[in-house]
């Protein structure tokens, strides 16, 4: 075991931003200890973010944690990292070296102001995970309303296929996304960032983004050059080319030989960047190939010309018709003064084949003939024409061939059909236009006198492959023949044409005569002087051919401003990420543009492709499966007036310094489909549990009305599925997932809620409602709103013909049924994450074979790595509560290591002295957001502005653009003492939000933060009232009015330092209290511990052994021991607490022993941990008959040896979960468990047998109850109607019970009869709970503040609980709380001082009458009355400040501070 | 004047800070659209309602008034709502009884969550109070200091 | 039987008290006066009967701090609960004469100009013998008696030391909310119209706050300036403020002692809007005031099952 470091760091990181990691966070935070809360997503908040209600209080989830959120977020010593993972750790407990990589999150949380204008302009729709994927969600998005960071972020799963497919990356899943959001003129626009040439590369490129296109995974690839071009025609047809403005000339000129697309799209791509560009084209018309080397029926010339019309009106001249070295010298260029050269002259040579006869007339090269057609030159065609070759130029020759009028054209092709490089389209539009194919054969010679008569072929087979990969072709021996034609087309191949020019410039050539340049860069040996296209690479695609302009010109761009050219730049391809591909996509066909009809389209050159439709287009471009999630379309760019979106965020790697680190990544749900017997995945009605919180949430995709997916109906039955993915030993999940039973009811009661006659259904094994409260909400889900519960294991659901859903189950009793349902909830359980269990292993930690951390020793929240703790249900499944005590008790854990460096790297701020202005006349400051367009777009901003300066109090009014931005922050300082400003007002958002900067920024300013106020014109107005600019506006003005009126009224309000003695009083001396003390005393503060009893050790002393099977003895020994050694722990046996006086680290308490002895302690803190005790009973004979025994009794004699019973008959839940004791205590079952598997295990013939209600061995104590079955332990089910009868005759001891199994009563002779007989509050908790006024609940627990998110404290600060003095719980449980408890007490004394004041209740005094009804409303015990003076006195450092008091007090006695009542009325005034 | 359909009533809200002026945030951040005519007044707690100000406001001839809290078991305070919710309907049973306009006042629980509730009460008040006419009742007519 | 004038007497005597309030008889007929023994001397005049009409209680918490013994009737007594309940009393320095009350006859049933003619007027069992100059007419009590009482469910005192009984019959209890279900019974707007006609008299003269024994704040509402409840010119709307306030702070407390009433010198009559609030608590919170002195203050607790069906 690694030792601890000597001087700790006094850091720890938290991996996991859910309720566990926020709770964590915040304790060590408030101990003392820095913090880094590392999450993976782009909030924090995790899954209870996602939960509608919370059990069984029904608590809003999302109320009770956003304020958590704000709390973590903007705490100074927590720095929230999201989007991040943990992926080393080096180093030792103390002294970690952790290893943090974060993800980019394309947007700075720092800018973004959250107003959502780029989630509106986002193109791009994929399913929403928050909400369970029955939504869509932008690619940029928050992924809930209250998330924090309050910033967007961009989910870019990869490059998109079809981008990274592309040469030049035409962000094509972009245009294909905005053109299906009808927004044609962006998509132009994002295509021209890459191509000049939409319509042109819509009609003619070889597209292979379609070729990569995930869609073709699921049928058919999107049509995306269809897109492509329906753009492009939308383009030309508004007669205005849509090209982003171009930068100032700056004066310097290029030169661009060659017309063709390389050289255009250099030359277009200079001119956006304010190049003086001339373009020398050889031939007659601009275009090279693309008009040279395409016919017309492809690429009408008139989308050409329009084309290339746009570069001429941003102002680059085409020269036609010059060559250069003839027509003009390259010294005539220089002279001309161009500072740059671009060279792209193509390759418009023609390669021959070198057989005899090729000099005959009527024989021409494929580039030649198709020039020829192209500048509408003459040129001959007989009446059989031979194409030879299988490109793309012998298909344009061929079929321009028949449309010249040749009666037969074949095309001869030397390999198969399958070795065609030509696109299949071509082949098959020349097919179906009429031409033939010959394929395997070459031609040997020409054959003729002058002209050509035939052609001599040799008959091929294809061989082994070449280095292309094709297999090469061979001539079959002795097979030759002979075919009349009278022309003769080679379409062989291009060649180079340009040794002159090159030599002319200076470039070389390499040895095929092609241009030698850099590819990437385009730079040649010639400074100044540039190359690419087909002159540099040979022959290669249009697009190719674009982007190697696209890159020349940025190269030709950075060599003028004298910058490397290589920089950040790469040409090895976007590797191309397929990635799963998704379910359930429903089959579309992809769309099939109109074409000419064949007759029509031989007789002339008119276009075939006919384009689609818009409707065609647009649906088309549905299709889009948005594999890359952001279109990287820049929309969100485009609208971001904060110019927060960073499209080129990289990821980042940092190693971070800690001293410990807690582990709580949460949880997975099962992935229930796959288990199809449920049919999750495949009917739209069944969904999980999840999906159904969703479905109820008031923010969720239905918007809290309870609906099926599949058609929207509102459903009238519902059954809920129970144990799906646990207790599931088939698929080898045994576990029980502890939760669901739970979820299941409250989601089950808050449907009925919703739905008036909705019937709902639970399938379950056994109902597990064994936590605090639980057993009463689920009586009262039976009993008040009539949910039905049936014990029954479902086998099978499927869909009926009318789309019901048919249930089916095996019942307790009776046979499999059949039931019809509208929709069906699946339990799903939670599994470990899988992110998590990877964390795991990268980090050492050992996991079990379930995947959950395995804990040595007894401590829940240690790993097998010292200094590294887990919490949550990644430690286990488990609910909310006991997530956040493990929090706690991990804070705890991890505090007692670095208690020597507390405070060391927490940072505090410093502020100037305050501005004493409570006795100046108000001067107001009004600051007026736009908050970019969100509210500027609605509210007449500078109108308001103007209004607000005529406002009594107001000095000054100003509109910002953004008000929170950090240049206004200093704006506003600047101002606040220019004018002597001492109020401001900001009217911009929520004061949810933003109150807090504003404030922080007038205290730097020297003004009190309460000298502010907010009016929220953008959430209550602008964005509300959208349509309605003018009442927007008035009630803007409104708004503003009434937040001056109060301003004026506003008053400075201070905090007091209260001094906090650094101990902890700790009230009871079980395992609890003591562990409490232990780790307090861990950290470093002195603990008085009482103990009523002689001894310490509590119930323990009572108990065999722990759920665990370890010795409790021992267990007990070990923690006294402990204590007794501990030199911080005052021990006090046979003591009480007699009086509790002071308030949250100032308490004063009596401490008297038996012999009347008192003493008074100070301290900062109390723990309460007084236990609770074994019920007893007289039922079943227990107490009259000596075989009658409780569990405790059988564990003492367990241990004792004193056990001679064959037959054990266990009976659960006696005086339980019944009229008297409600409540499930909760350790029965598992005790009862653990027993029995001592039984069977001592002896092999014994007989163990239990009668039960439900078998309540939650989560990983499941494990145990499977193995006592299996063991041979009989299980009978009895109803709390129908009890089993125990009793004695003579010597037989008789237990009768009803068997629903076999459907009769069965009588058992027993040698002994253990009774579960449960636990009951501690006699003392009504005496203390007076002594230190906290409540108890109706069962006589003490009732902590806040059942889900403050488990072990009470409502009055500075008390907390821990143990069964809360509620029945198992040991470790009990272990855990106390830990908590001890860390919770710790945010207390670690602190010298506490603040109080502020916004609290203060009295006066003259008008108090001590009437006491502030004391009654106060639930913190803040207003008392002091029976001396009969006045009501606050103690601030308790007030919370909410201000229930003041509004009952009749006398105007008490005063809410910064909410005084001459406030409030001064803003209904001004209303 | 009473059901005239230009009539543009004044209706304020007092809405606790945790709940439902979150719940109108969130409207907001939904951009569920609703009447302007409401001008909400932030407090800490629906427990902070003291109900001589919805008096006070009627006086000063605000045409309704909306009290909007946390929904019973989620007060941020723990039991404000509780305490309103006592006072709050012994305000609404003296009102109704000395023959105040029904929907002159009115209460709701509006959660965090509950964007879409929010601006449907707003709906509902404001046509309610629209429906009603100005507010005459108590109405004072002379102005006076405050 | 114990006689009031005897009892208090003792008590002096004893020493167990410094002062004894009762009642003596009064100048004007029918209306006996509040009197403050501090002497057993003084002692002698306390009388018990129908014309005891005060509720004494009002001047407990000025006698804050003495030990006091008082004379009370079901009202009154419930009055003093409420005040046990507030701690304007501490009940250690209290000796409760409890009056079990037949109810008690007010003069004001009679027209003004009949009760300025009488010279005396004595009750006789269940009969009134009014006298003037020599006149003498008999009328019944019942024709006499206060509104409260004939409604009051608990004439007999919640609390006392000491009972004096009371040897007139019990009189049958009226529907306590009859005067409520009346005035519900008319329009919603009638009921405006006459609430306001009912207060346009009112001056602001605070008598009946005055005459209160609940109302004891040192600074009522109306008397506060940050912020300005009513005022500084009077008009119907502030008297309305005033009064709809006014029974707003009283709501679970007001105990239906009659005494507001009974001081108002331009005959305001609310108290049907009282006993509407007397009775919303009941129904809605289960509670009635003055019976029990270790309760928490209605509006100062609350139960999650408390009716909120006015909420949306």
């Amino acid at each position: 075991m690694a030792e601890a470091a000597r001087v700790p760091v006094g850091a720890v990181m938290v991996v996991g931003g859910g309720i566990a990691g926020l709770q964590a966070a915040l304790d060590l935070a408030e101990s003392g200890f820095y913090v880094y809360l590392v999450e993976r997503s782009p909030s924090i908040g995790g899954m209870m973010a996602r939960l509608d209600k919370t059990f069984p209080t029904n608590d809003c989830a999302m109320c009770i944690l956003s304020p958590k959120l704000v709390e973590c977020g903007r705490h100074l010593n927590i720095e929230v990292l999201t989007h991040s993972e943990l992926v080393d750790l080096r180093g030792q407990p103390g002294d970690f070296t952790a290893v943090v990589r974060t993800a980019p999150r394309y947007v700075d949380p720092e800018k973004c102001t959250g107003c959502g204008d780029c989630e509106k302009e986002c193109p791009v729709r994929v399913p929403n995970e928050y909400e369970g994927y029955l939504s869509q969600r932008r690619a940029i998005y928050r992924p809930f309303p209250q998330a924090f960071p309050n910033a967007y972020s961009i989910e870019k799963s990869s490059v998109p296929l079809c981008q990274a497919a592309c040469p030049s990356g035409v962000h094509a899943q972009g245009y294909v996304a905005l053109l299906a959001a009808g927004k044609y003129r962006e998509a132009v626009a994002l295509i021209k960032r890459d191509t000049p040439f939409p319509a042109i590369c819509g009609r003619v490129c070889n597209h292979p983004c379609e070729a990569n296109c995930k869609r073709g995974l699921v049928d058919e690839p999107v049509a995306i050059a269809a897109l492509k071009r329906f753009l492009g025609d939308w383009e030309a047809a508004t007669g205005e080319p849509i090209v982003p403005d171009p930068a100032p000339p700056n004066g310097k000129k290029v030169a661009v030989v060659g017309g063709g697309p390389a050289g255009l799209s250099c030359a277009f791509y200079l001119a956006l960047r304010g190049y003086g560009v001339t373009v020398y084209e050889a031939a007659e018309r601009p275009g090279g190939m693309m008009v040279l080397g395409i016919p017309a029926y492809r690429l009408p010339r008139e989308v050409l010309d329009t084309e290339i019309e746009a570069l001429r009106r941003l102002g680059v001249e085409i020269r036609c018709g010059v060559r250069v070295g003839e027509d003009i010298t390259v010294e005539d260029l220089r002279r001309a003064g161009y500072d740059a050269y671009y060279l792209a002259v193509g390759a418009h040579g023609a390669a021959r084949l070198g057989i005899p006869g090729e000099h005959l007339e009527g024989v021409i090269s494929g580039v030649e003939f198709l020039r020829r057609v192209n500048l509408g030159q003459p040129v001959a065609v007989g009446e059989r024409v031979a194409v030879i070759g299988g490109g793309n130029v012998a298909m344009d020759a061929a079929r321009s061939a028949l449309r010249l009028g040749a009666r037969e054209v074949w095309v001869l092709y030397r390999r198969s059909r399958n070795e065609m490089p030509a696109a299949p389209w071509e082949r098959e539009a020349a097919e179906a236009e009429g031409v033939r194919f010959e394929y395997l054969i070459a031609p040997l010679e020409v054959l003729g006198g002058d002209r050509v008569v035939g052609l001599r072929c040799q008959r091929m087979r294809l061989g082994a492959p070449d280095a292309s990969g094709r297999r090469r072709p061979e001539p079959i021996p002795g097979q030759q023949l002979e075919m009349p034609f009278d022309t003769v087309i080679q379409a062989v191949g291009q060649a180079p044409h340009f040794a002159q020019l090159a030599s002319s410039f200076g470039v070389p050539v390499d040895s095929r005569g092609w241009m030698k340049a850099d590819v990437l860069t385009g730079a040649t040996e010639v400074p100044g002087v540039f190359a690419g296209g087909d002159a540099v690479t040979g022959p290669r695609t249009l697009i190719e051919a674009i982007a190697a302009g696209k890159r020349a010109a940025e190269s030709i761009h950075r060599y003028l401003e004298g910058r490397d050219l290589h920089e950040g730049r790469q040409l090895d391809p976007v590797p191309l990420v397929v990635g799963e591909v998704p379910r359930g996509i429903p089959r579309a066909p992809r769309a099939r543009m109109p074409e000419l009809p064949v007759a029509e389209r031989v007789r002339s050159f008119a276009e075939v492709d006919r384009g689609l439709d818009e409707e065609a287009a647009r649906a088309e471009a549905a299709r889009c499966l948005a594999c890359g999630v952001c279109a990287s379309c820049y929309e969100c760019e485009r609208v971001c007036r904060a110019e927060a979106v960073r499209h080129q965020d990289r990821e980042r790697v940092r190693e971070i310094r800690v001293g410990a680190v807690v582990l709580c990544p949460g949880f997975d749900v099962l992935d229930a489909r796959g288990l199809e017997e449920y049919g999750l995945g495949k009917y739209p009605d069944v969904v999980t549990s999840v999906q159904f919180e969703r479905i109820l949430s008031a923010s969720g995709p239905y918007e809290g009305h309870v609906r099926r997916p599949s058609d929207g109906r509102v459903p009238r039955r519902i059954a809920f599925v129970q144990c799906v993915g646990s207790r599931d030993v088939r698929r080898g999940r045994t576990y029980c997932s502890a939760v669901c039973c739970m979820y299941a009811i409250k989601e089950a009661v808050i449907a009925k809620e919703h739905v008036g006659d909705l019937e709902t259904t639970i399938f379950y094994m056994d109902m597990r409602a064994y936590g605090k409260d639980f057993e009463q909400y689920y009586r009262r889900a039976r009993e008040e709103y009539g949910v039905r519960f049936v014990p029954a294991k479902v086998q099978r659901v499927t869909q009926g013909a009318d789309g019901s859903l048919k249930v089916r189950f095996a019942p307790e009793e009776g046979e499999v049924t059949e039931e019809e349902f509208d929709l069906v909830v699946l339990s799903v359980g939670m599994a470990p994450e899988e992110g998590a269990r990877r964390l795991a292993e990268r980090l050492g930690i050992q996991l079990d074979e379930d995947g959950f951390p395995v804990s040595p020793g007894r401590d829940p929240v240690a790993t097998s790595r010292p200094g590294v703790f887990v919490c949550g249900p990644f430690a286990g499944p488990k609910d909310i509560p006991e997530t956040v005590v493990e929090a706690s008790a991990a804070a705890a854990a991890a505090g007692a290591i670095l208690a020597p460096a507390r405070g060391q790297l927490v940072r505090e701020k410093e502020y100037p002295p305050e501005r004493p202005v409570e006795h100046d006349p108000p001067r107001i400051g009004v600051f007026v957001c736009h908050c970019g367009i969100n509210i500027g777009g609605v509210v007449d901003v500078p109108q308001v502005a103007e209004y607000a300066r005529s406002l009594p109090g107001v000095v000054y009014a100003e509109h910002n653009l953004y008000t929170c931005s950090q240049d206004t922050q200093q704006r506003i300082k600047e101002l606040i003492a220019e004018y002597a400003l001492n109020r401001v007002v900001v009217a911009s958002c929520s004061p949810r939000t933003h109150e807090a900067l504003f404030q922080e920024t007038i205290r730097e300013a020297g003004l009190n933060p309460h000298l502010f106020q907010m009016a929220n014109i953008r959430d209550q107005c602008s964005w509300v009232h959208m349509a309605q600019p003018e009442q927007a506006t008035a009630k803007a003005k409104d708004l503003v009015r009434m937040a001056v009126a109060r301003a004026a009224l506003l008053r400075p309000l201070r905090e007091v330092s209260v001094p906090v003695t650094p101990s902890v009083l700790v009230i009871g001396g079980g395992p609890a209290g003591m562990t409490a003390a232990l780790e307090v005393a861990r950290q470093g503060f002195e603990v008085h511990l009482v103990e009523q009893r002689a001894e310490l050790g509590g119930h323990l002393r009572q108990l065999g052994w722990t759920a665990d099977g370890s010795d409790a003895e021992e267990l007990c020994r070990h923690l006294v021991r402990e204590v007794e050694s501990n030199a911080r722990i005052r021990v006090y046996l046979n003591s009480q607490v007699g009086r509790v006086e002071g308030f949250v680290g100032n308490f004063r308490s009596l401490i008297r022993d038996h012999r009347g002895h008192t003493r008074e302690v100070e301290h900062g803190a109390i723990i309460v941990a007084t236990g609770a005790v074994p019920a007893s009973t007289d039922e079943y004979l227990c107490g009259s008959h000596p075989r009658v025994i409780t569990q405790l009794e059988l564990e003492r004699r367990l241990r004792a040896g004193e056990l001679d019973a064959r037959r054990v008959v266990f009976i659960g839940c006696v005086g339980s979960r019944e009229e008297g004791r409600p409540y499930c205590s909760r350790v029965c079952c598992i005790q009862t468990v653990k027993c029995a598997l001592k039984l069977l295990e001592g002896d092999g013939r014994r007989e163990v047998y239990l009668l039960y209600r439900d078998v309540r061995t939650y989560g990983l104590h499941e494990e145990a109850y499977r193995r006592a079955r299996e063991r041979g332990m009989v299980c009978i089910r009895y109803q709390e109607g129908s009890k089993p009868e125990v009793r004695a005759e003579e010597d037989a001891l008789l237990v009768r019970c009803y068997d629903p199994i076999l459907g009769h009563s069965i009588e058992l002779e027993a040698d002994l009869v253990v009774l579960g007989t449960g636990l009951d509050p501690a006699p003392g908790n009504r005496q203390l709970a007076q002594l230190l006024k906290v409540p108890l609940n109706q069962d006589g627990f003490f009732l902590e503040a806040h059942v889900k998110l403050r488990p072990v404290d009470f409502a009055t600060d500075g008390v907390f609980v821990a143990g069964t003095a809360h509620a029945p719980k198992l040991l470790p449980e009990v272990i855990a709380q106390a830990k908590a408890a001890a860390a919770r007490a710790v945010t207390v004394v670690s602190r010298t001082h506490i603040r109080a004041g502020g916004v609290v209740t203060t009295v006066n005094e003259a008008r108090c009458t001590g009437c006491g009804t502030c004391e009654s409303i106060c639930q913190f015990g803040a207003i008392k009355v002091d029976p001396e003076r009969q006045v009501a006195r606050v103690e601030p450092a308790l007030c919370k400040g909410c201000g229930a008091c003041v509004a009952g007090c009749r006398c105007g006695a008490a005063t809410l501070q910064g909410f005084t009542e001459e406030q409030i009325m001064a803003e209904v005034a001004a209303l | 004047m009473s059901g005239d359909g230009d009539f543009q009533p004044r209706v304020l809200a007092f809405l606790c800070h945790w709940c439902s002026y979150a719940g109108a945030d969130l409207a907001g951040i939904s951009r569920l659209q609703y009447p302007p005519n409401v001008r909400v007044v932030r407090v800490p707690c629906s427990g902070a309602v003291n109900p001589l100000w919805i008096l006070k406001a009627l006086q000063r001839g605000v045409d309704g008034v909306l009290v909007s809290g946390c929904h019973p078991g989620d007060c941020h305070y723990l039991a404000g709502n509780y305490v309103a919710r006592r006072r709050l309907a012994l305000l609404k049973d003296l009102l109704d009884y000395v023959g105040m306009e029904p929907g002159r006042v009115s209460f709701s629980w509006v959660s965090a969550a509950e964007g879409q509730k929010f601006a449907q009460i707003i709906r509902e008040v404001t046509e309610t109070v629209r429906a009603l006419g100005p507010g005459r009742k108590l109405v004072k007519e002379v102005a006076t200091d405050d | 039987m114990t006689e009031p004038a005897s009892l208090a007497r003792s008590l002096l005597e004893e020493g167990r008290v410094e002062v004894v309030v009762g009642y003596r008889p009064g100048t004007l007929p029918l209306r006996a006066r509040p009197h403050f023994a501090f002497s057993p001397e003084q002692a002698a005049q306390f009388i018990w009967d129908r014309t005891c009409t005060p509720d004494l209680t009002v001047y407990l918490p000025r006698l804050k701090g003495r030990r006091v013994a008082v004379f009370v009737k079901g009202c009154d007594a419930r009055s003093l609960v409420v005040l046990l309940q507030e701690r304007q009393l501490s009940r250690e320095q209290l000796v409760v004469i409890g009056l079990e009350c037949p109810g008690v006859v007010t003069p004001d049933k009679l027209p003004p100009e009949q009760y300025q003619a009488l010279t005396s007027a004595t009750v006789e069992g269940e009969q009134v013998l009014l006298r003037g100059g020599s006149q003498l007419e008999r009328v019944p009590v019942e024709q006499l008696l206060a509104d409260p009482c004939r409604t009051c469910q608990h004439p007999d005192p919640v609390i006392q030391d000491y009972l004096i009984p009371t040897n007139c019959g019990r009189r049958e209890r009226e529907d306590p909310y009859g005067v409520v279900a009346q005035f519900e019974r008319l329009e919603r707007e009638e009921r405006w119209v006459r609430l306001e006609r009912e207060v346009a008299d009112c001056i602001g003269c605070y008598a009946c706050r005055q005459a209160c024994p609940l109302c004891y704040c040192p600074d009522c509402f109306t008397d506060r300036f940050q912020p300005r409840w009513v005022g500084p010119i009077w008009s119907t709307s502030d008297a309305l403020f005033f009064h709809l306030a006014r029974a707003l702070h009283l709501a679970g407390r007001c105990v239906d002692c009659g005494a507001c009433v009974r001081a108002c010198p331009l005959g305001i009559d609310l108290r049907h809007v009282y006993k509407r609030l007397e009775q919303a608590v009941k129904e809605r919170f289960g509670y009635v005031p003055g019976l029990d002195p270790e309760a928490p203050p209605v509006l100062g607790t609350f139960r999650p099952e408390d009716p909120g069906d006015f909420i949306k």
